[in-house]
Formats: structure tokens, C-alpha cells, sequence
């Protein structure tokens, strides 16, 4: 078991080192350099750009560049940031926090809603609930998740003002409020964001756990338990349901990078300050050593996202840690 | 020994026997030819979109008067803060985007069926290592990978979007046609043909790639409408295809500053591309049944 998590945890660093060296790739090929755009006025001298490019390691040969970036990398300096005007770093350290609240309550509330939706659908699988179900499913899975974000906006803000329109809290009376207050606020503003994206995720899980539970109830432990006279709840739950959470653990590590894929549209729609809404503002403004941080940390998240799901199953079945 | 009687007049005729079973093909549920039939329409109606008698999708003809209008006769679907009419808009911009994905997906599925079946005939080392990529690439969100490789390079012209589209969408493929190839090889007809001393090439158009022609069927759905959503957020975001030019995703973006108060621009090419994903998904799931041959066909 140990030699497993090591083993994994080493293909994780390998799968980041590569991204790394990937997207470090593409920004120096891609045309221009980081002072295209912090430098457009044309007052600034040749000399001064020359300077700069200096400063920066840019006028070095592209493996030093390369080599020093992976040594500053390990030693955990990402670089400046030229539009933000502090080290990259300190802006992903703001970001980060609002993005994994944003996309932890999102996966919480989709996988709790999928496997109980999934349930509900296979306890009768043929049935009006089960087809209706699916075709909800079926929608909620096709949407966009931009349109969905506005959508919810349009009635759940503006038609019904029930929520905020944006942002983690009041921007003008937060700092106003009673430490009571100020937890109310926040939840406020998270639910349409987080429920946005756990609409989208939930039908994903809902079909998958559906199906691994239908050819879960096939088997003969279910058959038993049927036959020793059971109640059906208590099958279900009981022996078929623990049997088939094992794949949805495994969907677990591939929902995350849907999850940070669907979290950069909504944190533009919901002006939600996290690692998504950063991500794109520098891709805009072609902050190069932010785009690159926000690339490969996205990356290690998805990574480890997938170890975290490949270690909860082998822990949870116990055939693998016979290995 | 008595001789039973003959029956007089016609004889009895014997009770009919079941004759030998028909085979029916394999069948589509219901709810898959409606989405092909929705998607259909969608491509007819794109394709033929300067037949129908439509505005200009990219004139403005009143902007202090004509603009955000909401839906009415003259205009089904309103106007967008440009004047425009979003139904011309929506049904134009449905050509560009289902253009786009359709090439997309073309070379998507030109660049993954290759490089999967290289990777599956090829020695255990070689396919590790291209498998190793894949997973990289797979692991990168591709939304941002798209998004840094447009921003870098600046606004990108059609052609240019559509190269890159397809570029990234093809990692599942290949791991599908992998995976199949390295089924087949173990097949009696494949080592059969290797030992008759066919090239790899040859075994690979003749007897690989007519075996694995089904499941890539039901993966050009699942890629088409990854396609269709992605260029659909990359327009939004205001990177993908350029303005005038309208798409579903751009509309969308036209109508995102004033949605509270004019929902119509932003609702109805949304709507649009919710239906043409739904269909595609109905589609996929429809061929994955009917085309599963450990299914048996059913009476």
C-alpha cells in the first residue's frame, strides 16, 4: 500500500513536471515577450526594454531560462507579476482559498445530489421517475455553464432579488457586520456560484452512479440478501449502495478538471475573486510568469485531485491492498 | 390393424413453423433519431441559412431606436444592443459554430485515430512514453490551455481557431483507438496477417481500422459536443471567433452586461446550444446501444 501511494505520487510530480515544461514552452514560443504590453508606450527607450529583458534572465539562452525556472519553481518563487505589481505567489495565495471554498461546496453538494438522485433512478430503472430524471439529467449535463451562471443571475438575482449579484461578500458593508452577520453574508454569495456548478456536475454523477448501481443489483450478494427477505431500502442501501460509491470515486478524480473548467466561467459571471477569474485576467493581459503559475498550479490541483481519488479507492476496496 | 380414415375433402393444413429468425439490424432507441432529426434540421438550417429570407445578421440599421428590443412580430427573437436581430444572428451564427466543430472534430479525429493506432502497434516503451503525454495533456483543464495558447498569439483568424480547436480534442480519441488496437492485436485474423507477412500499415487499413470504426462513431459525438462547448466559452469569453462574425457563444456575450434587464439576447442562443448538445449526447448514447454487438438483437 505504501509503495503504491509513492508510486503515485511520484507519476503525479511527473505529470506536473511536464505541464510545467509544456506551458513554459508555449509562452516562449508564442510571439512577443512579457514587456509587449506593460512597455507599450513608445517614450520607452531601447535601452530601457534591454534593461528590463536583463533583469528578467529574458536575454539568456531558452534552457537556462528554462532551467532556472524549474530550480525557482521547486523553491517555491513563481516569478513577478507585471500587471498586479507584487510576486506571483502572493496574488495565488489571495486566489487560492476562494476557489477551493467555491469548488469543495460544488463538489460536495453535486456528488451528495448525484448518488442520491442515482439512487432514487435505480430503484426503479425504467419507470416515469427514472426516464424523467434522465432527461433532466441529460439537460442540465448539455448547458453551458456560462449561460447557466447567467441564467441563474437573471431569476435568482435580478427577477427574484434573493441573491447577491456577485462577489465573496457586501463590498460596502461587510466590514460593518457581526461576526454572525458577516457568515450569513458569505453564504449568500456562495450559493448561486457554487450552485451553478453543482448543477452541471450533478447529472454527470447521477448517470454514473445509476448505471454502476444497476449492474451492482445483478450480482449475487444482492440476490442473497433479496432472497434472505430484506426489505428493498436495506438491499439498496445497504449492500448494493457500498458496493457501487467504489466507481463513483474513481468519477471523483475525473470531475475535477471539469470542475476548474466550468469554476472559470463562473467566477467571471459571479466576479468571484479565485484562481479562474486570475487565470483569465492575465491570459488577457499576457502576464506571462502568472499564466504560467496559474497554469501549472491548475495542473498539480488536477493532479492531485485524481491521487486523492485513486488513494480513497484503494482504501475503500479492500481487494486492491491485497496487491 | 385398422387404417384410419382419410379425411375427407382438404386435407388439415400443418401448424405453421416458425421460420428462421430475422435479423432486424441494429435498432435506434426513439429518443436518438428525434436528436438526429433535431440535429439534422440544426445543419440544414445553416447550411441554407442565406435561403430563408433572414436580416443581415451583421448590419446595424437603428441603433438609437431599434436596439434591445424585446421579442415581437417583426422580430421573433428581439434585438441585440446593436439593433441586430438575434434570430438572424442565432441562425448565422449557428453556421459558424457548427462549422467550426464539424472541422474540429474532423481533425481531431483524423490526429487521434493516428497517433492512437501508432501508439497501440507500437513496442511497449514507445506507446508508454506517448501515452505518458497524453495523460499530461489530458490533465491540463483544456478550456485553459486554449485560452493561454489564444491569448498569447492574439485575436486568431477562423481558420487558425478551428487548427487549434482541433488540436486539443484529440487525447480521448487516441486513447480509445489505443486501447481497441491493442484489443485487436491479439485476434487470430491480426497475428494470422502479421505472419502471412503483411505490413503494418496494410493490417492496420484492412483489418484494424474497419473494427474500430464503431466506437469512434460514438466518439465523434461525445468530441463534437466538447467542441461546440468550448468555442461556444471561448467566444464568450471574447477570445474565439471574432466580432461581427456572430456565434452562439458571442451573442451570449453581447447580452451578458444587461441580462437582468434584456434576457432575450443572452436566452435564446443558449437555448440553442443546450438543444444541439442534448442531441448530440441522445445521439452517442443511442449508437453506444445499438451498436454494442455483445447486445443480442432484439425481437
Amino acid at each position: 500500500m505504501g509503495r503504491y501511494v509513492v508510486g503515485r505520487l511520484v507519476q503525479a510530480g511527473v505529470t506536473v513536471a511536464i505541464v510545467a515544461t509544456v506551458t513554459f514552452a508555449l509562452i516562449h514560443l508564442a510571439p512577443g515577450d512579457p514587456f509587449t504590453q506593460a512597455l507599450d508606450d513608445p517614450a520607452v527607450s531601447a535601452e530601457v526594454r534591454a534593461l528590463w529583458r536583463a533583469k528578467y534572465g529574458l536575454d539568456l539562452p531558452l534552457y537556462e531560462q528554462y532551467w532556472r525556472y524549474l530550480l525557482n519553481v521547486a523553491r517555491g518563487d513563481l516569478g513577478w507579476s507585471v500587471t498586479l505589481h507584487e510576486p506571483v505567489s502572493a496574488a495565488l495565495a489571495r486566489a487560492l482559498p476562494s476557489s477551493l471554498l467555491l469548488m469543495g461546496t460544488a463538489i460536495l453538494l453535486s456528488f451528495a445530489a448525484g448518488i442520491a438522485l442515482g439512487v432514487v433512478q435505480a430503484a426503479r430503472p425504467g419507470s416515469w421517475v427514472d426516464r424523467a430524471l434522465g432527461t433532466v439529467s441529460l439537460f442540465f449535463h448539455a448547458l453551458p455553464e456560462f449561460w447557466l451562471a447567467l441564467m441563474m443571475l437573471l431569476v435568482f438575482a435580478y427577477r427574484l432579488p434573493l441573491f447577491p449579484v456577485g462577489n465573496v461578500v457586501d463590498p460596502l458593508l461587510y466590514d460593518y457586520y457581526t461576526p454572525w452577520q458577516k457568515l450569513v453574508d458569505r453564504l449568500r454569495h456562495l450559493v448561486l456560484p457554487s450552485a451553478t456548478l453543482a448543477l452541471l456536475l450533478t447529472a454527470g454523477v447521477a448517470r454514473f452512479q445509476r448505471a454502476a448501481l444497476l449492474e451492482v443489483s445483478g450480482e449475487d450478494f444482492v440476490r442473497t440478501a433479496r432472497a434472505k427477505g430484506l426489505g428493498e431500502r436495506r438491499v439498496l442501501l445497504r449492500h448494493a449502495l457500498r458496493n457501487a460509491l467504489l466507481p463513483v470515486i474513481t468519477l471523483f478524480g475525473v470531475t475535477v478538471p471539469a470542475l476548474v473548467a466550468g469554476a472559470v466561467f463562473v467566477e467571471k459571471v459571479f466576479a468571484w475573486p479565485g484562481m479562474g477569474l486570475l487565470a483569465v485576467s492575465a491570459i488577457m493581459t499576457r502576464d506571462y510568469w502568472l499564466v504560467t503559475a496559474c497554469v501549472v498550479v491548475v495542473s498539480a490541483m488536477v493532479a492531485l485531485g485524481s491521487l486523492a481519488a485513486d488513494l480513497l479507492y484503494a482504501v475503500a476496496d479492500p481487494r486492491l491492498r491485497a496487491r | 390393424m385398422e387404417m384410419a380414415a382419410e379425411p375427407v375433402g382438404g386435407a388439415v393444413p400443418p401448424p405453421a413453423l416458425p421460420g428462421p429468425p430475422r435479423f432486424r439490424g441494429p435498432r435506434l432507441a426513439r429518443r436518438s433519431v428525434l436528436a438526429g432529426a433535431l440535429l439534422a434540421v440544426l445543419a440544414l438550417t445553416a447550411a441554407f441559412a442565406g435561403a430563408l429570407g433572414l436580416r443581415d445578421p451583421v448590419a446595424q440599421p437603428d441603433p438609437v431606436r431599434l436596439s434591445s428590443q424585446p421579442p415581437s412580430a417583426a422580430y421573433p427573437l428581439g434585438t441585440d444592443p446593436f439593433s441586430r436581430d438575434v434570430l438572424s444572428r442565432v441562425i448565422y451564427g449557428g453556421r459558424v459554430s457548427l462549422g467550426v466543430a464539424a472541422l474540429a472534430v474532423a481533425v481531431a479525429m483524423l490526429i487521434g485515430t493516428a497517433y492512437g493506432a501508432v501508439a497501440g502497434q507500437a513496442g511497449r516503451r514507445t506507446d508508454a512514453v506517448m501515452m505518458r503525454a497524453v495523460d499530461a495533456f489530458l490533465s491540463i483543464p483544456r478550456i485553459l490551455l486554449v485560452m493561454a495558447l489564444l491569448a498569447l498569439w492574439g485575436g486568431v483568424s477562423l481558420p487558425a481557431l478551428v487548427a487549434l480547436l482541433g488540436l486539443t480534442s484529440w487525447f480521448g480519441v487516441s486513447r480509445l483507438v489505443r486501447a481497441e488496437v491493442l484489443a485487436l492485436r491479439e485476434r487470430d485474423f491480426v497475428i494470422a496477417a502479421r505472419a502471412l507477412g503483411v505490413s503494418r500499415l496494410a493490417i492496420l487499413a484492412r483489418h484494424l481500422l474497419p473494427n474500430i470504426v464503431t466506437p469512434l462513431l460514438v466518439s465523434v459525438t461525445l468530441v463534437a459536443r466538447n467542441v461546440i462547448l468550448l468555442e461556444a466559452g471561448l467566444s464568450f469569453l471574447g477570445i474565439g471567433v471574432q466580432q461581427p462574425t456572430p456565434s452562439w457563444g458571442s451573442i451570449i456575450r453581447d447580452g451578458a452586461e444587461q441580462v437582468g434587464q434584456h434576457w432575450w439576447i443572452s436566452f435564446f442562443p443558449g437555448l440553442t446550444i443546450a438543444l444541439t448538445v442534448m442531441a448530440l449526447d441522445a445521439l452517442g448514447d443511442g449508437l453506444r446501444e445499438a451498436l454494442d454487438p455483445r447486445q443480442l438483437p432484439r425481437p
